[in-house]
């Protein structure tokens, strides 16, 4: 039996407004240079929704995660002219309706 | 419904704190998963100007500071702290506040070597049993970090979460 890998849901927020989706390529690429192939890989961070024009949900694989946390802590640019920022992780969760409902989003 | 209960309890227990030169009202703070995040110049003051003050390592009035009242949390500003200062620190029973705000916005080998001496003395403060705290002492939004986030950049410069939790707990004595 193949069993589908556990995802866990990051909501995190940026201190300016950024459309993440949009520059997920430069976020991802950020990413990969603190976290390195092998933790990107195993964690395969991926932005899959902006909910405001500050916070968004980041997916990734279970066990993963502390280190996209960490990854997050010393992003400040994405090198692409977005100017700096800092990004904080609010929450976590495994399923995004849960997420949401914490947070007190939805 | 124990179970819930001592989760609770567990939760109510986790009372995270940072300390920013940066004005961080309670929302803002409450946001990041952190009880308060402490201003310095209102809540904290720098020695000699208050009743709750910090003192940097590398300032001329370190041992001035060391040895009153005022001065709950000596900074870690200068690596490697020396033996000596770290004994003073624990004798004196003085938190030693580890700064991470500076580290956040390197990148590469300078990065690399600012946590490999973050590493070191840590390792140097914890053999000697001096109480150890970490804050970002943040300068700018950029540099503010939620409390999930603190944790994590105190676990790996312990290498343990339980550590990692009592860093980010011990800034209660300024309350």
């Amino acid at each position: 039996m193949i069993f589908k890998p556990k995802k866990r849901y990051i909501l995190a927020r940026s201190s300016i407004p950024i459309d993440f989706v949009r520059n997920q390529q430069a976020l991802g690429e950020s990413l990969l240079s603190f976290m390195g192939v092998k933790g990107y890989a195993n964690a395969m961070p991926k932005v899959i929704k902006q909910i405001d024009s500050t916070t968004f949900i980041i997916r990734t694989n279970r066990g993963g995660e502390k280190d996209v946390i960490l990854a997050l802590s010393f992003i400040k640019s994405l090198g692409n002219g977005s100017g700096t920022f800092g990004i904080y992780t609010l929450r976590t969760s495994g399923s995004i309706a849960a997420l949401l409902r914490k947070s007190g989003i939805r | 419904m124990e179970m819930v209960k001592e989760r609770a309890a567990k939760n109510d227990s986790m009372q995270y704190f940072d300390i920013s030169m940066l004005n961080a009202n309670e929302e803002f703070a409450k946001s990041l998963g952190f009880k308060k995040i402490f201003k310095i110049g209102k809540e904290i003051s720098i020695f000699p100007n208050g009743e709750k003050c910090i003192a940097y390592i590398s300032e001329k009035n370190f041992h001035k500071a060391v040895k009153s009242a005022e001065a709950l949390g000596i900074v870690a500003n200068a690596f490697p702290p020396q033996k000596k200062e770290l004994e003073i620190i624990k004798e004196e029973e003085k938190v030693l506040i580890f700064p991470i705000g500076y580290i956040l916005g390197m990148k590469g080998m300078e990065l690399i070597r600012a946590i490999a001496q973050l590493k070191n003395a840590f390792r140097t403060a914890k053999q000697m049993h001096v109480k150890i705290a970490i804050a970002t002492l943040s300068n700018s939004k950029e540099q503010f970090l939620s409390s999930m986030q603190l944790l994590e950049v105190a676990s790996m410069i312990s290498g343990s979460e339980e550590k990692a939790k009592e860093m980010v707990q011990r800034l209660q004595v300024f309350l």
